[in-house]
């Protein structure tokens, strides 16, 4: 009895198999998957010591992470517009906007991060020199209303400026 | 640092803080602790970097810093906080008092 079954399933199987075959079914999913998606490769110069980022992101939210050792790749991502988001310690972050092509291995340019201006005798991190310049901002608060530094300069009042780390 | 808020004012200063968090973090943060005082998303970091407080483990945050800056918008002093331990309010209004 137990063999019978053991047919009986097998026979179902076959059938199952080459049904699917025989069908007009155009696209088989394995295939599918290899034309929506694409990968990413690129270059960055390579700096001793710093970890370099790589961030995807689609409409700000990231959709990819790796980091670069001279070069980078991002593979399986979806066809589309992304944002690259290239960023180390020490130095400007850079960004370049990139289309995902189904079945493509796009090469981007290579991209060489500038050295962030650190005042004289200080390292990176240490902030500011007394009697240096405050430099000016324009930045938003929780309503999106923005601020800016001379507005309370202007105001002929000594500024206490706080920075904190923030969320993760 | 609300309760602080007040003696600033007292002390002739304008407090104003900022993360590298977004406009709906910055919010959050506002919301949560009932602050007054400005409180200002720098999603990009470009203050950050201007003001040489980039965390120099995770440069997407900043570390933990004060400034003073004077009425001709000069900077008259910086401190750096040490890991997890935030400055003295008390500290902060003493230099501001020298000046």
């Amino acid at each position: 009895m137990k063999q019978i079954k053991t047919l009986f399933t097998l026979a179902l199987l076959l059938l199952a198999a080459f049904g699917c075959g025989t069908t007009d079914n155009p696209v088989d999913d394995r295939d599918e998957i290899a034309t929506l998606t694409g990968a990413l490769q690129g270059e960055v110069q390579s700096i001793e010591g710093v970890t370099i980022q790589v961030h995807l992101l689609k409409d700000g939210q990231l959709v990819a992470h790796t980091e670069a050792h001279g070069s980078y790749a991002l593979n399986e991502i979806e066809a589309g517009n992304y944002t690259l988001h290239i960023s180390a310690n020490g130095y400007q972050d850079a960004e370049l906007n990139v289309t995902v092509v189904a079945g493509e291995t796009v090469s981007l340019d290579k991209v060489t991060l500038a050295a962030l201006a650190l005042p004289d005798g200080l390292e990176l991190g240490e902030g500011l020199n007394i009697g240096s310049k405050a430099p000016a901002f324009e930045l938003p608060d929780g309503n999106g209303e923005l601020h800016a530094l001379a507005d309370y300069t202007g105001n002929d009042k000594k500024v206490v400026l706080i920075f904190y780390r923030g969320g993760w | 640092m609300q309760d602080n808020y007040d003696k600033f004012k007292a002390a002739g200063a304008e407090l104003i803080a900022i993360s590298s968090d977004n406009v709906a973090g910055t919010k959050q943060t506002v919301d949560k602790e009932v602050l007054k005082y400005p409180v200002l998303a720098d999603k990009d970091r470009e203050t950050i970097k201007a003001y040489n407080v980039v965390d120099p483990a995770n440069n997407r945050l900043a570390r933990a810093s004060s400034f003073i800056l004077k009425r001709d918008g000069t900077v008259a002093w910086v401190n750096l906080d040490e890991w997890n331990e935030r400055i003295p309010t008390a500290k902060i209004l003493t230099e501001l008092g020298k000046l």
